[in-house]
């Protein structure tokens, strides 16, 4: 299967800030993440990732992260105008 | 002649060729054009800008572009109406909006923007030019492409009024709409923008795409005598303009076509869909992603791309911000058309009712001079107002129906008395 890069912003509420979200991404879809920024604030808190995976995996993931209340949206975020 | 130098990106400095790039690959930053501006010091005036046609091309050694202008001959260069009416009842001595309700040929701020993108993508030799967009800016993008001879497709989430679909087709763009949520809708058109290799305006041509906002200032600047407003509100949707807005006044003093004391500037946002208002009057600087629900569609966007820039803007001028009720936005535009004569989009109700809040807490005062940014056409959103405007009066086709009309409406004795 050919594996793809993909970059992400991963929004998490105040509830899941400390919750070890990536560590569960990575035990459940064996997908590899690299970091690129991060920003916690009390309310929320904001990384910028980039996934390396299978499509299926990386689709997957995406489908878990949203079900435990993560926002996942492309690095350019909103691009409907 | 072309006075870019690099991309630069905004967050780490890293720095770019010159090509169809938007995010940094290291820290995944957004890009921004950066210019020679001492060479461009030299070889512009405001005498030479005066001298070219009237629209925003006259301000090209500022522009991101090339050579010649391939889109948007007749855009931009709109009106900036000193609203003496509007004034008087606001009791404000030089209150002004820049009329963009009358930008050429779609009725919308965005036909800037996309004068300037169509244009870098023929120079960068694309045939196919794209966009994500639910109103003005599939408009746009479909009018340019068209008269640029290039190929268009406009990607809608599923579910947008039948209008917005002509408004896009009927220029022979190839509009797809999306089965899925706005969140899907995003992804898959990065994905497009990233397989398929076309100029998407706001995705890979983002950074040059970005910079023909700032035609709106340099506008507004020369209008006013080559000064400066006292103040600028402006709408925040993606939080493409107001950054933009700010960087064009800032060249202006950099390159000596302005001069004097500086500008505060202001968002605006509907109360529905208002992330950037809430992290500037928390003062924090995450901004915290919302679900919108306004009329005021064409701002309706949860979490914009450059709203940490509006954020750094604003506060970097010693400005403020404020949000608008759907009521209150009702009220504005009907406002603006009943003193002015002019009719704006929802967008637009949200910046006067912003900034009719910021004289009441004083932040503006009377004498001061205030730019209103008004960015869309009110014709564009017919059923925004519809249901709240006064209904006509029925009647048959005989005088004294319209005489016995007349005199209920109290009008009668004053026409018989100056008759």
């Amino acid at each position: 299967m050919e594996r793809i890069h993909e970059r992400y912003y991963l929004s998490y509420p105040r509830a899941l800030i400390k919750e070890p979200i990536l560590y569960h991404l990575v035990k459940k879809f064996d997908l590899i993440f690299n970091i690129r920024g991060a920003s916690v604030s009390e309310e929320m808190g904001l990384v910028a990732v980039e996934f390396e995976g299978t499509r299926d995996q990386i689709e997957r993931a995406i489908v878990w992260l949203r079900s435990s209340g993560v926002t996942v949206e492309p690095i350019e975020k909103n691009v409907i105008e | 002649m072309s006075y870019i130098t690099n991309l630069k990106c905004k967050e780490c400095g890293q720095e770019y060729p010159v090509a169809p790039l938007h995010v940094c690959e290291t820290c995944f930053g957004p890009l921004e054009v950066g210019y020679d501006y001492a060479k461009i010091r030299a070889a512009i005036s405001r005498e030479k800008i005066e001298s070219r046609p009237r629209n925003l091309w006259r301000y090209r050694e500022l522009l991101p572009v090339d050579g010649e202008a391939e889109a948007g001959p007749h855009s931009g260069f709109t009106p900036l109406v000193h609203c003496k009416r509007l004034g008087a009842e606001l009791g404000m001595k030089h209150l002004y909006v820049k009329d963009d309700t009358v930008n050429h040929p779609t009725l919308s701020y965005k036909d800037r923007v996309v004068s300037v993108a169509i244009t870098k993508a023929r120079e960068f030799g694309f045939t196919t030019v794209s966009c994500a967009s639910t109103g003005n800016l599939a408009t746009a993008v479909a009018a340019h492409a068209a008269r640029a001879g290039l190929k268009c497709f406009i990607f809608m989430p599923e579910g947008v009024e039948a209008g917005k679909i002509v408004g896009s087709t009927i220029y022979g763009a190839q509009v797809i709409t999306i089965r899925g949520n706005y969140d899907d809708v995003n992804r898959l058109c990065s994905e497009i923008a990233d397989k398929y290799g076309w100029a998407f305006v706001n995705i890979n041509l983002r950074p040059y795409y970005t910079e023909g906002a700032k035609t709106f200032g340099f506008e507004v600047a020369e209008q006013l005598g080559w000064k400066l407003p006292d103040h600028i509100v402006v709408p925040t949707a993606g939080g493409t303009i107001l950054p933009k807005v700010a960087k064009a006044f800032k060249e202006l003093k950099e390159v000596g076509l302005v001069k004097g004391p500086e500008f505060k500037i202001y968002s605006a946002q509907a109360a529905g869909s208002a992330p950037v208002i809430h992290a500037l009057h928390k003062g924090v600087d995450l901004i915290t992603p919302v679900k919108p629900d306004t009329i005021a569609k064409s701002i309706a966007i949860g979490n914009p791309a450059d709203g940490y820039y509006v954020l750094r803007a604003v506060r970097e001028s010693g400005g403020w911000g404020d949000s608008a009720t759907d009521p209150e936005i009702i009220e504005a535009i009907k406002l603006l058309a009943r003193t002015e004569g002019i009719f704006a989009e929802p967008a637009g109700g949200t910046t006067l009712a912003v900034a009719l809040k910021l004289i009441k807490q004083g932040r503006i005062k009377p004498d001061e001079t205030t730019v209103v940014s008004i960015t869309g056409n009110g014709y564009k959103t017919l059923e925004a107002v519809a249901g709240a405007i006064e209904r006509p009066f029925v009647i048959d086709a005989r005088l004294g129906e319209f005489d016995a009309l007349f005199e209920r409406l109290g009008d009668g004795k004053r026409a018989a008395a100056s008759a």
